[in-house]
């Protein structure tokens, strides 16, 4: 039985561009709050027992995110909004009242051991689940006391990804 | 004072102390003095008697000197040279010299005579060969001069310190390192400028040694220099005793350590840094090989593609951030050689572009056709993906990458159109990165190795980097050399 239940393809929408001289390239990616593409439900009340999980992913990596999304989708969470930095993701959040955030620390604008207290303040009920690079010790101890509930380490598989933010939104 | 010269009033007592003086010249204590002679002389200067083992050795003799003033025995010089001494003696002053005669020493005592009413009647001379004495003095000398040197001319700090932690001698280097001269420091302790967190280790050691616990000890510890400054050491320190075995004082050596330690954190700040920057894309990879392993037969290959394009994009970055390790490195080590050749700029950044597609935003080239650069591919390579991965993560969704030649050089510039970099970080965005992992956290440019690895790369091609702030978003340029320079 597997963990990823396939759901839907997912795919980025690009970002508008406005006018201006031919380019080489295109940007994929959202880089702020994905709008509201459905309205806010329970105006941030917690979890219910039943509903799907829902997540805000805040990160910097588009790819990240987009991995997420899917793994996250097929487990049975809705992710219902995404932020490139700590402003987006605080954004994001304050529009979708999430019960779960997934939040990386190392982002451009504002990171994320900033907008924790941010967060933490907009979305009380809400899990706050620290995902980076930097491994735990000191780094862990301030995310958790700024209002993180848990700390994983990027490098995690799918699988404890999935693991870990089921245990901690079934709590 | 008494007259010497009035020979008029010659009492009993002088002339009979005068004549056991003449006399004494065949005494077995005048005789068999040792290493050197003992003379009597009278207020005329005239020798009453001589003798001494070492009367030959300067070619002298009893029978040439009794009877003789000095200056019928010595050449002119000489007895102008003594004459002041034996007239002092007779008037009551000892005097003491060293006389240099030939190759030897002679240590020379003039004193006076008395007869029985205290009357200075006469003079007596000893002299002694002291030539090994003295030259075992100036051997001795020149040692410890050449201790004194080595111990101040010494390149790492050197110190004597007494047991309570004041500073008794130290030399140049203790100086140089604590920024503080000898007499500010040997008012002050070893206390005084040590780093709290570091004292209590120290101290530590300092009680085993003197228990004798330990015969000496090594650490590495921080002083505070004048400044405020801190300074890493390596010290060493052993304990002196004295002859009944009590502790006299320390012997300490410290070493400035503090561009090594500066040098392992550096190190150390590269590879948490390069952990911490390879597990998103590595978990980026896992979790899109997850989501392959999971796909379903009929799915749509449009989708499969654009995992496998994700996951492609991942290992290209993680490359691109071993790449940028191993130049920081290369570089801090010296081993960063250029092999440059003629660089077309135009097809080069429109192949660049192309090959990033999906790590960097729309670039727009507007470079004259067939301008090119005199640079190692690689590093342009380098220089440039930094650049523009830096302007997609900074906010811009748009770069324009332009050049125009210079004089015997290529300016080239990559211009966001992003928030730009706020001023206070300005001044350190080129520098290698010198936070801590925890503050590496904050969303500041410069944060990583990126910019620091364009400015190495370009100054190792002949050119330079540097940040315009005067536009709203960043402006970047680089320069570049046009030709091998003319040797």
């Amino acid at each position: 039985m597997s963990i990823l239940q396939v759901e839907r393809p997912v795919h980025d929408a690009a970002l508008g561009r406005e006018g201006g001289p031919p380019v080489l390239d295109s940007v994929p990616g959202a880089r702020a709050a994905t709008p509201a593409s459905k309205p806010d439900p329970g105006g941030g009340a917690a979890h219910q027992v039943g509903e799907p999980v829902r997540v805000v992913l805040v990160d910097d990596t588009e790819d990240l995110r987009a991995m997420l999304r899917i793994i996250l989708t097929r487990a049975g969470f809705d992710v219902v909004g995404e932020g490139a930095d700590g402003q987006a993701g605080i954004e994001a959040v304050a529009a979708r009242r999430p019960d779960l955030i997934l939040l990386d620390l190392a982002m451009p604008v504002m990171d994320g051991l900033t907008a924790l207290p941010h967060l933490r303040l907009l979305a009380p009920e809400a899990k706050i689940v620290v995902f980076s690079g930097f491994g735990g010790g000191e780094l862990a101890a301030r995310a958790l006391d700024t209002g993180a509930d848990d700390y994983l380490e990027k490098g995690a598989s799918a699988r404890q990804i999935v693991d870990r933010l089921r245990g901690i939104t079934a709590r | 004072m008494v007259d010497v010269s009035n020979r008029g009033v010659d009492s009993g007592a002088r002339s009979a102390v005068l004549d056991l003086l003449r006399e004494a010249g065949t005494h077995p204590l005048v005789t068999s003095f040792p290493h050197g002679a003992v003379f009597f002389f009278d207020t005329d200067l005239r020798y009453l008697a001589a003798g001494g083992l070492g009367l030959t050795d300067v070619g002298l003799s009893r029978e040439g000197l009794e009877g003789r003033t000095i200056v019928e025995v010595f050449p002119a010089d000489t007895a102008a040279a003594i004459e002041p001494l034996y007239r002092a003696a007779l008037r009551g002053e000892s005097s003491e010299m060293d006389v240099q005669y030939e190759d030897r020493v002679y240590l020379q005592r003039l004193a006076p005579v008395h007869d029985e009413v205290g009357e200075i009647v006469a003079g007596i001379g000893f002299t002694q060969d002291v030539s090994a004495a003295r030259a075992a003095e100036h051997k001795l000398r020149e040692s410890n001069q050449r201790i004194r040197l080595m111990f101040e001319n010494a390149p790492i700090g050197q110190a004597l310190v007494e047991l309570d932690g004041r500073w008794r001698e130290v030399n140049t280097a203790v100086c140089t390192l604590t920024g503080y001269d000898a007499e500010q420091l040997k008012s002050m302790t070893f206390q005084d400028i040590t780093h709290p967190d570091d004292l209590e280790t120290d101290l530590e050691h300092l009680g085993r040694l003197i228990e004798g616990q330990i015969s000496s000890y090594e650490i590495e510890k921080r002083y505070f220099t004048a400044t405020g400054q801190t300074v890493w050491v390596l010290l060493a320190v052993s304990l002196v005793r004295d002859e009944r075995g009590a502790p006299d004082y320390f012997i300490a050596q410290i070493q400035d350590i503090t561009e090594r330690k500066r040098q392992q954190d550096a190190l150390q700040d590269l590879v948490a840094m390069l952990a911490h920057d390879l597990r998103t894309p590595a978990t980026v990879i896992d979790g899109f090989a997850a989501i392959l392993a999971d796909l379903d037969r009929g799915a749509d290959p449009s989708e499969t593609q654009d995992y496998l394009g994700r996951i492609r994009a991942a290992s290209r970055s993680m490359h691109a951030l071993l790449d940028n390790a191993m130049t920081a490195t290369r570089f801090a080590a010296g081993l960063l050689t250029p092999s440059p050749e003629h660089i077309e700029l135009s097809s080069f950044t429109t192949d660049l572009a192309r090959s990033l597609e999906g790590q960097i935003p729309s670039v727009l080239a507007d470079i004259p056709t067939g301008l090119t650069a005199w640079v190692d591919r690689g590093h342009l390579s380098q220089i440039l993906t930094n650049l523009l991965v830096n302007a997609k993560k900074y906010g811009g969704d748009t770069v324009r990458v332009s050049a125009a030649p210079g004089a015997g050089s290529v300016n080239l510039a990559v211009v966001d159109n992003g928030s730009g970099v706020e001023a206070e970080f300005i001044p350190d965005l080129f520098e290698r990165f010198t936070r801590s992992a925890t503050a590496r956290t904050s969303s500041t440019r410069g944060s990583g190795l990126g910019l620091y690895i364009v400015r190495d790369l370009a100054r190792a091609n002949g050119g330079d980097a540097s940040y315009d702030p005067s536009g709203d978003g960043a402006r970047f340029d680089i320069t570049l050399p046009v030709a091998p320079e003319q040797p």
